[in-house]
């Protein structure tokens, strides 16, 4: 089945397959124009400007695609200067005279009609004259984009209020903007057979481990699909572990997070049409990391941290311990504790199992709701989730209060971890430790407990183990990862990373001059 | 092997230990929670009743009703038998795992613990720190009178003998360690001893054992001469009278506040050298204690170290006083060696000891026992001198 399922798929990616054709452009221009025409049918936001040139009215051709070029800037920089040429007599060798009228800075001359049509569609100027048989591309890209706003799903007390738009021109500027340095490069890439969507690959050369940049390149060419319409479409085309529920790729919003990320030694991948700039390689921690950590006070980020990792393992076990203690191991619960257990226990007529399942679906469906409604309706869910789970389910004697404190503590810990995407896998296996705990007991939480310890020990990203500074262990790595030293002790960058220069600072902290004697 | 291979491997694995899981479930509200059980002796072909205190859900709730803890008593034939006729009862399985006391009846203490020991130590729920209490009249009703403020009377129970640990109010015992004791040779048990009045329960004494049969009792303040032996203090009370007033007529008897000192036991140590002196047996007893003054009303000054000297001099002879009547009692009135004098002999002289173990108590009523007390005041509180009125 899965052998035939997959010789159909390679025949359908085979048909789909299309080559790169080489069409050149002839020099009659009215012959170009019929080919452009006919390429661009039905396409009303092609705009066609008829223009001659000279004296001798040398016939020519302004072809680009409304929305995506600043119309302004074509009138003044492009068809004005040509207009000026009006008394000019010209010659057949009028290349030279022309370049020299364009007041553009960016400009190409290419033979490819097939070229041509590919720039016209991301946006650049194409001028054809005739007797000429290459095209002048133009860029003058500029099209209506979000302003550069704050991150609303990372924000930071403190630090830098920028965050990634949709235009990659703006979000490599933004990173290049915090590296100044020849060795930050951008490589390039156009994935998408009809998207052709800008990838760009950008990391610190010299610091970097140069066969993890060879490996992305090479799992990028890899992708062979029609679309990339947001940088998860690649997450999930080239993360290790394609199965598994924990997320092997951090994505970020945050410009200020990249820089330092590439700095660290890590490449950043950039998707035209998506604020969010994916990272590899990733490890657990890295997601439990905050960019707030490095700009607050090390005492401060240090705690922040150690409770974050409680979030954690609150977040995923507290209700199936719940469940566990309650109906398996009723001695462990101190007697005064168990007392109030039982009297709010007393009036539910379901067992803790059904009881949790209940309040935690409950809980989901409120988020959910709450995520997709316009804000002003959102705040209307959680009144009627606070009225209806929090108050009238415990009086109405369908829940007892102690779930209820489980339950909100549970939901309270998983907002509390940073990554989205690491708090969604936590809540999807929380019903599945939550199931194992009402079959088994505490029994049943160790075996799910160690069924994911293998599973996430035998993760890599990119050729790093998940687990980095714990499972191979590396106290260095503590610094950084588990906890936050200050700035000055952080000597040299991640060894995770295996990053070629090591060295970020030299071993002494700016002090002030010492007196001699 | 193949990933399959190992994959049927663990699941085989984790199937297997299934079966070895103890436990099954059941939620908090299906199960009768005790927290208190009584064993009583009645005449009869059901010799053996049982009372046990159950917690009452409907009172804890937001919306409680009726009291906090019920009691059901049933006769048996057996203490497991009793046990399981609750069912006939009880529509909720029975829980022991949160007993805290275990409750013996006068009568049946008398007749011997053994035989009701064992289930106790048998059965996997009873847990090993659960109080051991003696009843001055019935289980039963200890666990039907109340304690002031509490409303579970057993947990109350808990707190108080936790409290008597910590603070030395009087001997204490737990299960496990009765078990153990009850195995030792040369050393009888005491075991505290409550009584109930005007249906509320208060401490007693301890009860004092011979094997495992209950044959006197101490009052408290015995009791806590008897402590002094047992065990090193921390807390604790000693009040002495000033000079020239009525030494003999101590705490119990005048009505009228007369002049006093209390000491607050700080620390004691406390040492059972047993000795042979030509193969007659005898105990020296060595008594480090050091206090602090709580209440000085004397005239003497106080910053003047003669008048602490007396004040060390006094406190070491009411404690002396003390343990010299206890263990005139114990030798007097009980016959059992209380204190593990016979203890202290086996693991010193293990050949004397075998020679004399069959007639330990013929000699422990006679046994010599010397005493030395040292004594310490260290602290006199946070003032010097009391206040003088003018």
């Amino acid at each position: 089945m899965w052998k035939l399922f997959k010789k159909r798929k390679s025949k359908l990616l085979n048909n789909q397959k299309s080559e790169k054709v080489e069409i050149p452009i002839t020099s009659d221009v009215n012959k170009t124009k019929k080919k452009i025409k006919s390429t661009f049918n039905n396409c009303s936001d092609v705009i066609y400007r008829e223009i001659s040139i000279g004296k001798n009215n040398l016939p020519a051709i302004i072809v680009y695609i409304d929305g995506l070029v600043k119309t302004g800037e074509i009138n003044e920089y492009l068809i004005e200067p040509i207009n000026r040429l009006r008394n000019i007599d010209i010659q057949d060798n009028f290349e030279e005279t022309i370049i020299d009228v364009f007041a553009i800075a960016d400009m190409k001359t290419i033979s490819n009609m097939q070229e041509v049509f590919d720039l016209i569609l991301s946006g650049e100027i194409a001028l054809f004259i005739d007797k000429l048989r290459f095209a002048y591309v133009f860029s003058e890209k500029g099209w209506d984009s979000r302003n550069i706003t704050e991150p609303e799903s990372e924000s930071t007390v403190r630090g830098p209020k920028e965050g990634f738009i949709e235009s990659i021109r703006t979000n490599t500027a933004l990173i290049r903007r915090r590296i100044k340095t020849p060795q930050l490069k951008m490589e390039a890439f156009k994935l998408g057979k009809l998207t052709k969507t800008d990838v760009v690959i950008s990391y610190l050369d010299g610091v970097v481990k140069p066969s993890l940049v060879e490996e992305v390149r090479s799992r990028l060419r890899k992708i062979d699909v029609d679309s990339i319409l947001d940088s998860n479409y690649i997450e999930e085309m080239i993360e290790d572990g394609p199965f598994s529920i924990f997320p092997t790729i951090q994505y970020t919003e945050r410009p200020d997070k990249v820089a330092a990320n590439i700095l660290e030694g890590r490449i950043a991948i950039i998707v035209d049409g998506s604020p969010n700039v994916l990272l590899v390689p990733t490890i657990l921690i890295h997601f439990l990391n905050t960019s707030d950590d490095y700009y607050e006070s090390f005492y401060f980020a240090f705690f922040v941290r150690i409770l974050r990792l409680f979030a954690f393992i609150i977040a995923l076990f507290l209700p199936s311990f719940y469940i566990a203690i309650t109906t398996f191991h009723q001695e462990m619960i101190p007697t005064k504790l168990l007392m109030s257990i039982i009297g709010g226990r007393d009036p539910v007529p379901f067992p803790s199992y059904i009881e949790a399942l209940m309040m935690e679906l409950a809980f989901e469906l409120l988020r959910e709701a709450g995520l997709r409604l316009p804000k002003t309706v959102g705040s209307a869910v959680s009144i009627v989730g606070a009225l209806v789970i929090g108050q009238a389910a415990v009086e109405a004697g369908l829940v007892s209060p102690a779930m209820v404190i489980v339950v909100s503590v549970t939901a309270v810990a998983s907002f509390s971890i940073p990554a989205f995407n690491l708090a969604i896998s936590l809540r999807v296996l929380r019903f599945l430790i939550m199931t194992f705990a009402a079959i088994l007991g505490l029994y049943g939480v160790l075996i799910s407990m160690l069924f994911l310890v293998i599973h996430v020990v035998s993760l890599r990203s990119f050729g790093i183990p998940y687990l980095t500074p714990l499972a191979p262990f590396s106290l260095s790595d503590w610094k950084d990862y588990l906890l936050r030293f200050p700035w000055w002790q952080m000597e040299k960058r991640p060894l995770a990373t295996e990053t070629v220069n090591q060295v970020r600072q030299n071993e002494d902290r700016p002090n002030p001059p010492q007196k001699s004697e | 092997m193949t990933t399959i291979k190992k994959l049927l491997l663990v699941i085989l694995t984790l199937t297997l230990t299934l079966s070895l899981v103890g436990c099954h479930s059941h939620e908090v509200n299906d199960l009768s929670i005790v927290v208190g059980i009584g064993v009583d002796y009645v005449e009869g072909d059901k010799p053996i009743e049982v009372t046990l205190q159950l917690i009452n859900p409907d009172a804890l709730t937001m919306k409680p009703k009726g009291e906090t803890v019920t009691q059901i008593t049933m006769r048996g034939k057996s203490l497991h038998d009793t046990m399981r006729r609750f069912s006939q009862r009880l529509p909720k399985e029975i829980y022991l795992g949160h007993n805290q006391v275990i409750i013996f009846g006068k009568k049946l203490a008398e007749r011997g613990i053994t035989p009701f020991l064992d289930y106790f130590d048998r059965e996997t729920q009873i847990r090993r720190s659960n109080w051991v209490i003696l009843s001055k009249t019935t289980a039963k009703d200890v666990l039907n009178a109340e304690l002031p403020i509490e409303d579970i009377s057993t947990t109350g129970i808990d707190d108080l003998l936790y409290n008597f640990q910590r603070l030395s109010y009087g001997p204490i015992i737990r299960l496990k360690e009765l078990v153990i004791y009850m195995r030792y040779e040369g050393r009888s048990l005491v075991v505290p001893l409550f009584k109930v009045k005007d249906n509320y329960i208060s401490y007693y004494g301890s009860g004092v054992f011979k094997k495992d049969k209950l044959i006197g009792i101490m009052d408290d303040k015995t009791s806590r001469g008897f402590l002094w032996l047992l065990q090193s203090l921390e807390g604790g009370n000693i009040t002495t009278f000033c000079e020239g007033s009525d030494e003999k007529a101590t705490e119990e008897e005048s009505d009228e506040v007369k002049n006093h000192t209390s000491f607050l036991v700080l620390n004691t140590k406390r040492k059972i050298i047993p000795k042979l002196i030509d193969g007659k047996p005898k105990v020296l007893v060595k008594i480090e204690a050091k206090s602090s003054i709580t209440e000085y009303n004397c005239k003497d000054d106080l910053q003047d170290p003669k008048t602490i000297t007396k004040l060390e001099q006094k406190q070491a002879e009411d404690i002396k006083y003390r343990i010299e009547e206890t263990i005139k009692l114990a030798q007097k009135e009980f016959q059992s060696d209380i204190f593990g004098f016979g203890e202290a002999f086996r693991r010193k002289y293990p050949r004397f000891w075998k020679k004399n173990k069959k007639n330990w108590d013929d000699l422990f009523t006679n046994l010599e026992v010397e005493i030395e007390v040292k004594s310490l005041v260290t602290h006199t509180g946070i003032t010097s001198n009391p206040v003088i009125p003018k």
